[in-house]
């Protein structure tokens, strides 16, 4: 579905990627993980058309999306969840959460999928009402993958899913995605939690000094040395 | 018998009807690390704002080395030796990173800096202390997230604390970086600093924490050492789930 070619990308004078070349195919998980500073918050910047690439490729199922304006790739069908959260602080709880359905038209599906978010996370039917800055960080990080979830994306994009998750909630997001992926949604997931992704994803990228170093099934990753020392700490 | 340098009793933070944090009582004992762990909206960040006077408590008391801490205005509660780390890091954006350790070192522990030659002098010092030196006179903006946690941490060193509460210092970082941090925070302990660490990170709660303290629902769950607590049954039905039960059975 996404493919991104030899793509190269930065922030004025500082170049982040170099050269990556990585696919997303439909209906798959895949996860990208690397150091901070490694560019991985860059790559989804540029596939997400927030900042323009110097050289290379952006295709969403075939079609060149490179440089395009970030609301025709949201058209498109591609949500990101970004890193920080990013709520509408003064905006309700509930509020948030129906504005990540902002471009869709199903009133009735809209209403099932938030039955289903406050499903996922109950505190936030419980502090629906609430302005959504006034919760705790772990609170509206649930409330950001809600937004992200309610927009019903073909192409969900996670950056940094589980920063400042408690350990069991991390059970409830990896039940939810492996949920929404059985229903036919792509995910890509840039993460820390190196041992979360590998146990959501089938396929992996790993991105260090903004080059693409290793790919493969997750299964072998996770036997990877380099891997192993460097991101699962073991 | 540890001593006791920061007590709290019975401390109690609502907002409006609902309590946040209820009735929490503990000992911080000097020289020790301990964790704070609950799940998320189960009031430790608010319980740590209360402790130094960053809210107001409702209900209850704190101590810190023998004298009443609460309803003490924040800066004088930095100003006795308690300093603490914010989740969302706000460096002042117009300062370089050594100039925002400088804030720390004007406005820590009676005792320190008051000129800003001397300031200057012991912000360098920290910032080599968590390796942060080579960036001291890049703008505080510039810097990714591993770098904004140790200026974070610096800042709050330059306070000259004797009690330092983090607040989810490890989250965005990769293990590497964990094991590095975990390092940085036991070499602060090693300097006869007492810490209260707020984590959801595991890996370093266990590695750090010489007791844990549990929230529940702004409640006291549980508390004690590290291997009780995280093998107690309701610390993993309401905290730690089913895939750490499961890795740390493996």
């Amino acid at each position: 579905m996404l493919e991104v070619r030899q793509l190269s990308a930065g922030y004025g004078a500082m170049q982040i990627l170099r050269d990556v070349t990585l696919s997303v195919p439909a209906g798959e998980i895949v996860t990208l993980v690397g150091s901070n500073g490694a560019g991985k918050s860059t790559l989804l910047n540029t596939v997400c058309g927030i900042i323009k690439p110097v050289g290379g490729r952006v295709l969403l199922d075939g079609t060149d999306i490179t440089g395009r304006a970030s609301e025709a790739i949201v058209a498109l069908g591609i949500t990101q969840v970004p890193e920080g959260r990013r709520l509408f602080p003064t905006m309700t709880v509930r509020d948030n959460l129906i504005l990540g359905a902002y471009r869709r038209r199903d009133a009735k599906a809209i209403a099932h999928d938030l039955a289903w978010v406050y499903e996922l996370f109950p505190i936030l039917e419980e502090r629906q009402r609430q302005a959504a800055g006034s919760m705790s960080g772990g609170e509206q990080q649930m409330c950001a993958i809600g937004r992200g979830l309610m927009a019903r994306p073909r192409l969900l994009i996670l950056d940094e899913l589980s920063l400042g998750l408690a350990p069991i909630m991390l059970d409830t997001l990896v039940d939810a995605l492996t949920k929404v992926h059985h229903e036919g949604m792509t995910i890509f997931l840039v993460e820390q939690d190196v041992a979360t992704a590998f146990d959501l994803a089938t396929t992996g990228y790993v991105l260090e000094n903004g080059r693409v170093v290793l790919s493969g099934p997750t299964s072998e990753l996770r036997a990877d040395s380099h891997v192993k020392k460097a991101y699962l700490g073991l | 018998m540890s001593v006791a340098i920061l007590s709290a009793r019975g401390v109690t933070k609502k907002f409006g009807g609902l309590a946040a944090v209820a009735d929490v009582t503990f000992d911080l004992h000097e020289g020790e690390i301990l964790g704070l762990i609950g799940p998320n909206g189960s009031g430790k960040t608010t319980l740590v704002n209360v402790v130094t006077g960053a809210l107001p408590a409702t209900g209850g008391e704190v101590r810190f080395a023998d004298r009443p801490l609460t309803g003490l205005p924040w800066h004088e509660v930095g100003r006795l030796g308690v300093s603490r780390t914010f989740q969302v890091v706000k460096p002042f954006r117009n300062l370089s990173v050594v100039e925002n350790v400088m804030v720390g070192a004007l406005f820590g522990a009676r005792g320190g800096a008051r000129d800003l030659r001397t300031a200057r002098r012991q912000a360098e010092e920290v910032l080599a202390f968590v390796a942060l030196d080579h960036r001291a006179d890049a703008p505080a903006e510039g810097l990714n997230v591993p770098e904004r946690k140790r200026m974070e941490l610096a800042r709050a060193l330059a306070m000259r604390p004797r009690v330092l509460m983090l607040d989810e210092v490890m989250a965005g970082l990769n293990p590497a970086e964990i094991d590095a941090a975990v390092e940085l925070i036991k070499r602060i302990r090693d300097r006869g600093i007492t810490l209260l660490v707020i984590e959801h990170v595991m890996k370093a709660i266990r590695n750090l924490s010489d007791r844990i303290l549990v929230l529940f629902h702004g409640q006291t769950l549980t508390e004690g050492a590290p291997g009780d607590v995280l093998n107690d049954e309701r610390v993993v039905a309401a905290y730690l789930g089913r895939r750490y039960a499961e890795a740390a059975r493996a």
